[in-house]
């Protein structure tokens, strides 16, 4: 078990450094980068070759992603071309905000998906089952930023029980309840991106489950529909589930990008977007780099998780 | 349909009083939804007795409705069947009109132990819930039962296997753990679907075995479904001819497979492959497959 | 349509159209019913009396009246008939960008399918690479370096969503390989190209429609989530992507500008959805 999972880390290294130099080269590749946009004609050829010089734009290519990488390592993201300000530093402040607006959303989501999921596929065909399915139908064909706008409108413009922009309140930082007041419409808007999808797969997780051969013993043992579903369906359900959390890793600070941007939430999504407007490469790389390298950490996380959970799966151990 | 035996009461050798018939079933018909549309009949007017403490082995190929007659008496029906019978005798008691709410005191075993359980439960967990629910005891007596009646399925080490996951054990010891769970529902009635065909053919004449001496010490009534004739005469004392949702014939075994009344039953005992000496009863290992 | 009658009933074309016939679900009809008529009127936009492009400034921000049908937005446009050539572009970006990503899709998984292998490794090993990079910011990305238009969106979207159906189609062929007709062909010395193309492709074809309308949906809203953010279609034309986006500045004044576009994507996602699992039903009631 433990060789396992030691080997998985060490497989996660060159996927790791083959993501990350092709992400350089993507950035890279750009026919125009952020000095051309600084520099102007009147600009001496030596001021032009001081300033590459400056930003390391006259190096070879490798040496440029070698020197780059050697400073990722020590935590050290670079510098924002536009703002100038450590890329690194930025982030530490906006992870966080993206965070705590994803990750309870998420959560949320995942916990409705589950219930409402279990009841409609152990409903079939009834009222409960085609409203629970309509209603998740009809969500996956939403556009999220769509909804973001209603709930704008109806909450913010209409009712005006909640503002529209930010985190907070100028000069209200660390207020418990207007942050809750700015929090309340962009959460919603996330809970209702997250759900959809999540409770379709439960629903039919369940309804492939209820057709299992041992749900009939269960039941040829009296147990009711009730009994079988919480003690028995809905662990064989929630299995996959808990193991592709993992795989909701980089959710966690790319998931919300368009609704930070119309909310003005001060995360990870509009400070990604200004930079691509901007092709201010080292931010879009650091944050393409900050999301893949959770894509891969997820699936290693998800795999573990698979192996420590299922038991049927016990890579190693006699029985 | 020329030469249709009246389905009636099977003719023992002996006369039975009403108190020697556990259960009796007249009527019983079955609809079910069918595959495009409109519905198949499954069970056609099926009456038939069981007396106490014996072995009955219901026996047809597939599609004659006998698994569903098992699965009618304990309300395991698919969705959307219709289910109608005149009227059902538990020990000479009418009980037709508290059926289906009332069980009757019946467990049944189940085909493919391997699906049969939860995979991600342990053999333990099954055990004592059903300990639980029929026996109504803690949880600590419950795993006491569980393991007493492993131990009555002649399981070795008991402990370990409370443990153990359904995969992690053989399909004979798997097949072992289902009866000792239907055993712990403390059934006067036991009923088996066709117990021994996901098994190897040795684990079979165990299992077939375990059955027999059970049904002994425990007084058990035992309904056996089956394709096999040769589990019938290894293991019945009487036995339920069915086809196309009917039964066919009735009787004992020996007088069955001796002086066979309905062409269709002649037909199954000429088709059956010579069979190989039965088992004797004291030559079944002791719960030895690994 | 097969060379040697095969044992196992096959979902061949014919089959397909006929259970087709017998579509009992009723939002699937009308889920049809929406797609025709909304395809039947993009088509011929430019035939109808429609202006979407002169403004009248005096008329700003009117709601929907006799007159203009989606009233007019910022700028005193007929609404209406800028909805409707918006859908004109929404719906091109979605079948063109759907047809890239199948065909792409396609060819990947019937080669890496039927040759199994290495060759097959190699692919899916690039598949599961590719799907590893977060996808909205590589599209965001990449759509930054290739000048914002209509052919780029296509391309992005086209370049970047062919993965699943790739998977799919592998998966259908790796289990169409193994059936008796396929064999035969390959026996009797049929080459390789044209076992797949004969015999394989037609079969998986039911797989490929469903994937198909999964690809549409998919692409329907990442180019409207692009648009949005200003990545995607660039004025003067306008998709239902890009109408939400000048929407938001007039949300308090005029928000039927923003509910229409949305509501137009919402039930074109919706009717390529619910027509996609309708497929799915019967081509799961289909074969043995």
């Amino acid at each position: 078990m433990a060789v396992y999972i030691l080997r998985r880390l060490l497989q996660v290294v060159p996927m790791l450094l083959l993501v990350t130099f092709v992400v350089f080269l993507l950035v890279h590749a750009a026919p125009y980068d952020v000095v051309d946009s600084i520099t102007t004609p009147q600009m001496s050829d030596e001021t032009v070759a001081a300033i590459r010089e400056r930003y390391g734009l006259d190096q070879p290519l490798l040496v440029q992603y070698g020197l780059w990488l050697g400073h990722v390592l020590q935590g050290d993201l670079g510098y924002s071309l536009a703002s100038r300000h450590s890329i690194a530093e930025e982030l530490a402040v906006r992870i966080p905000n993206t965070i705590v607006l994803v990750a309870p959303a998420y959560v949320v989501a995942l916990v409705l998906a589950v219930v409402l999921g279990l009841l409609a596929g152990s409903r079939r065909g009834k009222l409960v089952d085609k409203v629970i399915d309509g209603l998740a139908g009809i969500g996956i064909a939403t556009p999220s930023f769509w909804f973001a706008l209603l709930v704008i409108y109806v909450f913010g413009y209409v009712l005006r029980w909640f503002p529209i922009i930010g985190m907070h309140a100028v000069g209200k930082q660390g207020d418990p309840l207007d942050f809750l007041a700015h929090f309340v419409m962009p959460f919603l808007v996330l809970v209702v991106a997250f759900f959809p999808e999540l409770a379709r797969y439960v629903r039919s997780a369940t309804i492939s489950q209820l057709s299992q051969d041992y749900v009939l013993v269960q039941r040829g043992f009296g147990a009711s529909g009730g009994h079988i579903l919480s003690r028995h369906v809905s662990r064989n359900v929630m299995l996959p589930i808990i193991t592709q959390l993992g795989l909701a890793l980089p959710i966690l600070v790319t998931g919300a990008i368009v609704t930070e941007s119309i909310f003005g939430w001060p995360g990870v999504g509009p400070y990604f977007l200004t930079a691509t407007r901007s092709l201010d490469y080292p931010v879009i790389l650091a944050v393409l780099l900050l999301s893949a390298v959770l894509v891969i950490i997820g699936n290693l996380i998800a795999d573990i998780l698979y192996v420590l959970v299922d038991p049927r799966i016990r890579i190693g151990a006699g029985s | 349909m020329a030469d249709a035996v009246t389905p009636g009461p099977i003719d023992a050798p002996t006369d039975l009083a009403p108190g020697d018939v556990l259960l009796s079933v007249d009527g019983l018909t079955v609809d079910l939804p069918g595959r495009t549309g409109g519905r198949v009949r499954v069970l056609e007017d099926v009456s038939f007795q069981v007396p106490r403490g014996r072995v009955v082995g219901i026996v047809g190929e597939s599609g004659s409705g006998k698994t569903m007659l098992l699965r009618s008496l304990l309300d395991l029906l698919p969705e959307g069947a219709d289910r109608t019978w005149n009227r059902v005798l538990l020990d000479g008691a009418d009980i037709t009109s508290e059926l289906p709410r009332r069980r009757l005191p019946a467990a049944m075993v189940f085909q493919d132990p391997m699906t049969s359980f939860n995979p991600l439960v342990r053999i333990g967990a099954h055990l004592t819930e059903v300990a639980q629910r029929f026996q109504r005891v803690g949880r600590r007596q419950a795993t006491a039962l569980a393991r007493e009646a492993l131990a009555a399925v002649r399981i070795p080490d008991p402990d370990r296997v409370l443990t153990r996951y359904p995969h992690e054990l053989s399909g004979g010891m798997r097949q072992r753990a289902m009866i000792a769970m239907a055993l712990l529902a403390r059934p006067e009635l036991l009923l088996a679907d066709e117990p021994t065909t996901a098994l190897d053919a040795t684990i079979q004449a165990q299992i077939l075995a375990l059955l027999r001496t059970l049904q002994a010490e425990r007084a058990l009534t035992v309904l056996i479904v089956t394709h096999d004739l040769g589990v019938v005469a290894a293991v019945c004392d009487d036995v339920l001819v069915m086809k196309d949702g009917r039964i066919v014939e009735a009787g004992s075994v020996d007088r069955v497979f001796a002086e066979p009344r309905h062409p269709y039953t002649r037909t199954l005992l000429a088709a059956a492959p010579a069979a190989p000496d039965e088992p004797e009863p004291g030559e079944a290992a002791e719960g030895g497959d690994a | 349509m097969t060379s040697v009658p095969d044992v196992a009933a096959t979902l061949d074309a014919s089959t397909l159209v006929h259970r087709t016939r017998s579509f009992r679900s009723v939002s699937a009809i009308l889920a049809i019913v929406f797609l025709v008529l909304v395809a039947l009127v993009s088509l011929l936009a430019p035939l109808l009396p429609l202006d979407p492009s002169s403004t009248d400034l005096a008329a700003r921000w009117q709601p929907p009246s006799a007159e203009h049908w989606f009233g007019t937005d910022e700028l005193g446009r007929d609404y209406f008939a800028r909805v409707v050539y918006g859908g004109r572009i929404s719906l091109t970006v979605g079948i063109l960008a759907m047809a890239a990503a199948t065909a792409i899709g396609v060819v990947v998984g019937l080669v890496a399918g039927y040759a199994g292998g290495r060759l097959d490794d190699l692919l899916m090993r690039f598949v599961d690479f590719l799907s590893s990079i977060p996808w909205m910011v590589l599209v965001i990305v990449v759509s930054v370096f290739l000048k914002p238009g209509l052919w780029t969106i296509i391309f992005v979207i086209g370049a970047f969503s062919w993965m699943s159906t790739a998977r799919l189609v592998r998966a259908e062929t790796l289990s169409l390989r193994e059936r008796p007709y396929v064999g035969y062909a390959r026996y009797i010395g049929v080459r390789r190209v044209l076992v797949v193309g004969r015999h394989v492709l037609p079969d998986a074809a039911p797989t490929i429609i469903v994937a198909a309308t999964a690809s549409i949906s998919n692409a329907i809203l990442t180019e409207s989530a692009l648009s949005f953010l200003g990545l995607g279609i660039q004025p003067p034309m306008a998709s239902w992507g890009s109408l939400l986006e000048t929407a938001q500045g007039s949300l308090q004044a005029a928000p039927y500008l923003a509910l229409i576009p949305g509501i137009l994507i919402l039930l074109t996602v919706l009717s390529f959805n619910v027509l996609g699992d309708a497929l799915r039903q019967s081509v799961s009631e289909g074969g043995a």
